[in-house]
């Protein structure tokens, strides 16, 4: 028998919305062993570069390497924090500035795991997961995002 | 033997494709022909895999292998 989780799916076509975010919370209230949610947001900035602004990224990835590396992090990040559960969302396609590109949900009984492991989740996803951004100009025109 | 290459990111821009084939039996090889054929691609940073995983050491290719060029990653 296999011990293997099932691994989740991962990317979402196009931005994430309030009301997803907002029905993931929701989905939790049955959960009562849980003190502690953490959730980061990360959101298309509009960066201005030599004069022009940013209007919109869109998101490539290598899916089933990028799939397969984020089950290892939320692997890694069970065993080294007391998790209750974890949810990882990330957008493939355009994202318009202001618009949510990735989302994770950590949930904890209690701050402290949740606060660490929802920081070290998200530095490995920007870190080790191959996920790329185009970034494009309000005339068409575009740079490839690099990650500081 | 010709193997399937793949690349991403502004690495599409520098070749001009997703994927070609390209001949070489092990992985150096493949690279090597990749940046032969496509200069600039020599001039940037990437990591390669073959199939799904990440792999820096020279290796034997299969017939039915793929490998891909990374370059870095910029998610989130």
């Amino acid at each position: 028998m296999t011990t293997e989780k099932k691994k989740k799916t991962v990317f979402t076509a196009g931005p994430i919305s309030s009301a997803f975010i907002g029905d993931s919370i929701q989905k939790h209230t049955t959960k009562t062993t849980i003190g502690a949610h953490d959730i980061f947001l990360g959101q298309v900035r509009a960066d201005v570069i030599n004069g022009k602004t940013v209007c919109c990224i869109e998101y490539t990835a290598e899916t089933e390497m990028a799939e397969e590396t984020f089950h290892v992090i939320r692997e890694d990040a069970f065993a080294k924090y007391n998790l209750t559960c974890m949810h990882i969302y990330h957008s493939l396609g355009k994202v318009n500035a202001g618009e949510i590109c990735l989302f994770v949900f950590v949930s904890s009984p209690h701050r402290n795991d949740a606060f660490e492991a929802c920081r070290y989740i998200v530095e490995r996803i920007k870190k080790e997961v191959p996920i790329w951004g185009k970034e494009y100009f309000e005339d068409d025109s575009y740079q490839w995002k690099s990650n500081n | 033997m010709k193997t399937v290459v793949k690349y991403y990111g502004q690495l599409t821009d520098i070749t001009g494709c997703e994927s070609e084939e390209m001949n070489g039996t092990s992985l150096h090889e493949v690279v090597a022909n990749a940046c032969h054929k496509h200069p600039a691609l020599g001039q940037c940073s990437f990591s390669t895999a073959v199939g799904s995983r990440i792999v820096k050491a020279d290796v034997t290719l299969q017939a039915d292998q793929t490998v891909s060029f990374l370059p870095p990653f910029a998610g989130g």
